[in-house]
């Protein structure tokens, strides 16, 4: 049986690709995702194809009791979950103080903050019985400072960076490795960036700024390093990295 | 072994985190260049990896001295090849009450794990930039984000390397040279170290569990990585530290 690498939040960006990356390191690559079973089964196909492990399940994290039941199902059907790679956005694009609803903050905390820490209720004892485990977080600029518009994103993200470094306090000396990701810039990513912009835009962007120019993050580039974080031995672990491309601008630069 | 990826320098590259970042990149097929005060004192790691067939040569400079500094990038490009990788490693972990911080001690301190870095960088950047690549990486500690009793010398050389390589890193980016600080948390088992606790505490280190130290060798690949990350998605800074580590 093949030790599990958990995506939650895999599209076709990030989380697709370094569940792919895992698959072909000797991982059985489970990939939630909360719509699209088509995309979600072209990937776990595309997996297959290259002699890789994959099971893909749509899932909604936000959902009561939804989570915690698919991770079960995994351990007692899949087999052990040695790598989580929480990967939800809570990005709702930039919305006034007025425009933000109460129900859209509440939800952007449900998916960024709270389904991460009840990932690590559910997940974090069986690892520690089983002497270890990887948590990686995939995390944005927004962990790191607030912004005009990004109420819900900022607080989030920000509550995501803090519940990090407190599980990492509190189970890094039980084996479990968690790594807060800070990605700083813009992905390659067609389910994510692509769908914010709209497809004729993120082409332009991607042929300005990407491709050859090497200005846009690319997902098979960036699983090299969750895959390294993964890999890394306990006497040197690294909790926190940013990750932008050469051209763009670190958010402590930014005016 | 040599695969003719250039010239990897190591500065400051003393037998502990230094010694194991040389290791690293020499077998990973650069021209690892140790520079040192007395870089006779590498011998013996010279040998063993060249008898592994890996390329390496040894040099004395002062990274406290801006003649000695630009003499050795002169003399390593024109005599060893285009420097692709440049590690800076100069600290000084010196631990004295404030009121025993002499000027001088402050200074030689600053001097070690501030001002080479900043003269480092600024040569390394004269070779690479006409090149458009090339990587540049700043040993850091937490003592460069966090002040601490006894420290003041250390931990304010430490802060000023940490903003010498953000500006760096923002200033070179455009010329796609990648500038990253990895900031150090924890010690490893060194002859320095073990006479710090002797003195501190009493302490005989190898009595103490192996797991709370950090593994040089193993800090080593992260330096090893980030060098070899693709400008598409650069780490500017990483933590490193043991699962043991309290912070």
């Amino acid at each position: 049986m093949k030790p599990v690498c958990l995506v939650m939040g895999a599209g076709a960006g990030i989380g697709g690709t370094v569940g792919k990356k895992f698959a072909k390191e000797g991982y059985h690559a489970v990939l939630c995702r909360r719509s699209d079973e088509e995309g979600l089964q072209k990937l776990v196909a595309g997996i297959e194809a290259e002699g890789g492990e994959a099971t893909g399940f749509l899932l909604n994290a936000v959902d009561e009791g939804g989570l915690e039941e698919r991770i079960k199902y995994i351990e007692d059907e899949i087999g052990p979950i040695e790598v989580v790679l929480f990967n939800l956005g809570a990005q709702i694009g930039n919305r006034s103080l007025e425009e933000v609803t109460y129900k859209q903050f509440e939800l952007g905390w449900r998916m960024a903050t709270f389904a991460l820490f009840r990932m690590a209720k559910e997940l974090f004892p069986r690892m520690e019985e089983r002497g270890g485990g990887t948590f990686l977080v995939t995390s944005a600029t927004a962990a790191m400072r607030g912004n005009a518009g990004q109420h819900s994103h900022a607080a989030a993200m920000g509550g995501r960076r803090m519940l990090c470094q407190s599980l990492n306090a509190e189970y890094a000396p039980k084996g479990i490795h968690v790594s807060h990701i800070l990605i700083d810039g813009a992905v390659d990513a067609p389910d994510t960036l692509g769908k914010m912009l709209g497809e004729e835009a993120f082409q332009k962007l991607r042929e300005e700024r990407g491709m050859d120019a090497d200005g846009l993050m690319l997902p098979e580039k960036m699983a090299e390093t969750y895959y390294h974080l993964a890999q890394q031995h306990r006497s040197a672990w690294t909790h926190e990295l940013d990750l932008r491309s050469f051209s763009d601008l670190a958010w402590f630069n930014h005016r | 072994m040599a695969d003719n990826k250039g010239v990897a320098l190591v500065l400051a590259a003393g037998d502990g985190i230094g010694a194991a970042i040389v290791e690293r990149f020499a077998v990973g097929g650069y021209h690892t260049v140790i520079v040192r005060r007395e870089p006779e004192k590498s011998q013996p790691q010279m040998d063993a990896l060249h008898a592994q067939g890996c390329a390496l040569s040894a040099l004395s400079a002062d990274v406290r001295d801006e003649q000695s500094m630009s003499n050795l990038f002169a003399r390593v490009e024109s005599d060893i090849g285009p420097i692709e990788v440049c590690i800076y490693n100069g600290g000084a972990n010196t631990q004295a009450p404030l009121e025993d911080t002499t000027g001088k001690l402050f200074s030689k301190v600053w001097e070690l794990c501030c001002f080479g870095g900043f003269l480092t960088v600024r040569e390394a950047a004269k070779v690479m930039k006409p090149r458009q690549r090339g990587t540049i990486i700043f040993s850091g500690a937490t003592s460069g984000i966090r002040g601490k009793e006894g420290l003041t010398a250390f931990s304010s050389g430490k802060f000023g390397l940490r903003s010498i390589a953000q500006s760096a890193a923002k200033e070179l980016a455009p010329d796609k040279i990648h500038v990253a600080h990895i900031m150090i948390n924890g010690g490893i088992i060194s002859d320095d170290i073990a006479r710090l606790y002797k003195a501190r505490s009493d302490i005989d280190i190898h009595d103490l569990d192996r797991d709370r130290f950090i593994d040089e060798r193993r800090l080593a690949e992260a330096y090893w990585f980030v060098s070899q990350q693709s400008p598409t998605c650069w780490t500017h800074e990483l933590d490193i530290r043991t699962y043991q580590e309290r912070w």
